[in-house]
């Protein structure tokens, strides 16, 4: 939340639609601190585009989503390019009636809860503290 | 083995009755609870997002009430019965989708938007031609997913209430149509979000109970399982190897690359998917919701495999692919051999409940889209009062909802699992593209996004139309005439590609400074809900 003031000049101007807050309207905005000089004002989203504390959040944010979500595009594909184009494989028997396609299968589903929890703490423990420690310098706090 | 068709198909008195009366007291409560939870949806943040109240668990299980259709119930398991492996395929594509939006679309979207998919992609472009794009391809894709699941809705009529003639379709098909409008218009997002969070919790309870029924048959021994279905299939021990739908020659095998493709990068941006993210208070409740979802699906998809196989061992893919309604009936004939007429009634019940809440949550969607992008941005130019925005949405609500039964009426013998996956595949060439490259492209802006939706769109919809599902094979729309020159059903390995490619090519010949001080607003945004008056 920011300031009772400026949140409910805000929520006023966002009834009316797509939101006009101009960068041009607030570039003039105190730029040194990320704090909000002028209570009329929106936040100095320039000042805090150039925060270093932002730029590592972000960098942090993008060195996992990125990666990770290249490995398990890829490893969805190769599972589906082998099912369609090597069935000879994928029905190799593994125990009982039991193929490779189906533990391969079975291993998407382990992957994606794997995925699941690491995303989980890796933001809570990387990512929410730090944008919550940019979101109370520009409350003022 | 036979005999549980033969009363499905003959004996349609006691059936019906008990389905009839477990859906009834299903649209009775739902609707008191509907009635209790709305009384004042005057604003539009009410009527569209439910003032963005619901926590991330609340809205991860309407999620999964609104992802979970009767196509991916009904279909999924009925796909694993009689097709075996090339079924369970698709359960991996409809559970992997979930990461993309975990990661890339949910807190984005919660962060930057307010009630529409129009709201991020427009936030730093020009607002008038980029919510015109936006909010045509909302409604396109909400209408092919509505007359899926309405054609999905005229099959299970034929199968679980033995209505064969057209007519008699027409009229249940207009009943349910009827009480799902009226979700949508006492209800808003509040009263739809509670049908959905109900309709969730009963599919994975019925699923769960039948799956633990089958693990305790078998004793748990899962090879013994899939020995056993085998053993019941005309595929034989085919039915555990790939190929048996998709392997046929190269056509097929590269028309399951596309659906694959339309599957895993569909999912995450479907209208009325993104729609639900508003529904909570802050980013990090959305990504809650998302990992709520992830687990619900690990449970669906997994009980829906063992659904799948127990039902061809127990039912037999003869008896299943003979019955009425084909595929679909897997479940339906596995609840009546495992519970009798009462599981029956409820699994067939609860199918119903489904496609009840899933238009619903559609209907919700193109409403909203029109009302909020199309009416009071473009018509009024940001000037509608509030209470004409909601009437407007409330209009389109019933418009919406009358052209999905007239659509659902037509569509009735249409494949509704195809039909989900020609929405999915325009997802994901008109919105997928376009709400990454404008989260993480700086210099993306108004004529790439305008080239990107329209080039998925457009090339999408031609393509189908150019595709053997039209014309030009025996099980084609207009089987007599022959214009097919797009060999695969699936256009998604084309259009979505192209929309991507395009996006890039729009943005070098647009400008090339257009907003920056708007790119950094919304990026800052998007990642920190700075701005946004959102909790933290």
């Amino acid at each position: 939340m920011s300031t009772a003031a400026s949140s409910s000049t805000y929520r006023g101007r966002r009834e009316l639609g797509p939101a006009p807050v101009g960068g041009s309207e607030f570039g003039n905005a105190a730029r040194p601190a990320l704090r909000q000089r002028n209570s009329s004002a929106g936040p100095d989203y320039a000042a805090i585009h150039d925060d270093p504390e932002y730029i590592a959040v972000k960098r942090r944010l993008k060195l996992f989503i990125f990666p990770v979500g290249l490995l398990f595009l890829a490893w969805y594909f190769v599972y589906v390019l082998l099912s369609d184009y090597d069935s000879a494989f994928m029905s190799q028997k593994v125990f009982g009636a039991v193929n490779m396609g189906l533990i391969l299968g079975v291993l998407q589903f382990v992957s994606t809860g794997v995925l699941t929890i690491l995303y989980g703490r890796y933001t809570k423990k990387h990512i929410d503290p730090r944008i919550e420690k940019i979101r109370e310098q520009v409350r003022g706090q | 083995m036979t005999h549980p068709t033969m009363i499905l198909s003959a004996g349609a008195t006691g059936d019906p009755a008990v389905t009839v009366s477990i859906f009834a007291i299903f649209v009775v409560i739902t609707l008191y609870i509907v009635y209790r939870v709305s009384n004042r949806n005057t604003t539009t943040s009410a009527y569209y997002t439910a003032e963005s109240n619901f926590t991330g668990p609340q809205n991860g299980v309407a999620l999964a009430g609104d992802w979970l259709s009767a196509a991916s119930f009904l279909g999924v398991t009925g796909a694993i019965a009689v097709h075996g492996y090339d079924g369970f395929l698709y359960s991996i594509g409809f559970l992997v989708a979930w990461l993309v939006e975990l990661m890339f679309i949910a807190e984005f979207v919660r962060n930057t938007g307010r009630f529409t998919i129009g709201d991020v992609i427009s936030y730093r472009m020009k607002p008038r031609p980029v919510r015109a794009a936006s909010a045509t391809a909302t409604l396109v894709i909400s209408f092919f997913y509505m007359v899926a699941q309405m054609a999905g809705a005229g099959g299970l009529v034929a199968l679980l209430l033995n209505i064969r003639s057209g007519f008699g379709q027409a009229i249940v098909i207009s009943c349910v149509g009827a009480i799902m409008i009226a979700y949508v218009l006492l209800g808003g997002m509040k009263g739809t979000t509670w049908v959905q969070i109900i309709k969730a919790t009963l599919l994975l309870v019925c699923i769960a109970m039948m799956t633990i029924f089958l693990i305790g048959k078998f004793l748990y021994n899962f090879s013994d399982l899939l020995s056993s279905a085998a053993n019941h299939s005309s595929l034989g021990g085919g039915l555990l190897d790939p190929g048996a739908e998709y392997g046929k020659n190269a056509t097929t095998k590269l028309d399951f690359v596309s659906l694959a493709m339309a599957i895993v990068l569909g999912i995450s941006c479907l209208p009325h998917v993104v729609m639900r993210f508003y529904t909570v208070p802050s980013a990090r409740e959305a990504r809650r919701s998302v990992i709520w979802i992830i687990w619900a699906m690990i449970l669906f998809y997994l009980g829906t495999m063992i659904m799948g196989y127990g039902a061809a061992a127990l039912v037999g893919t003869q008896t299943i692919s003979n019955a009425p309604g084909g595929e679909n009936s897997a479940a339906l004939l596995l609840a009546f051999r495992i519970g009798g007429t009462v599981l029956l009634g409820l699994v067939a019940a609860v199918a119903f409940a489904t496609i009840l809440a899933v238009v619903a949550g559609l209907t919700l969607t193109a409403a909203s889209s029109f009302a909020h992008d199309v009416y009071a941005t473009l018509l009024k130019r940001g000037q509608a009062d509030v209470d004409s925005e909601v009437r407007v949405a409330r209009i389109t609500a019933v418009v919406v909802g009358i052209l999905s039964i007239l659509g659902g009426i037509f569509a009735v013998g249409q494949n509704a699992a195809f039909l989900v996956s020609l929405a999915l595949a325009l997802a994901a060439s008109s919105n997928l593209s376009t709400l990454l490259y404008t989260l993480f492209w700086k210099r993306f802006n108004t004529l790439g996004t305008l080239w990107s939706i329209y080039s998925g769109l457009i090339s999408c919809l031609v393509l189908i139309v150019f595709s053997p599902v039209v014309s030009g094979s025996s099980s084609a729309m207009f089987p007599h005439v022959n214009f097919a020159f797009f060999p695969l059903t699936n256009p998604g390995i084309v259009s979505i590609p192209l929309s991507f490619l395009a996006g890039i090519i729009g943005t070098l010949l647009g400008e090339r400074h257009e907003a920056p001080a708007k790119q950094v607003e919304m990026e800052v945004r998007s990642l920190t809900g700075i701005g946004s008056g959102l909790q933290s």
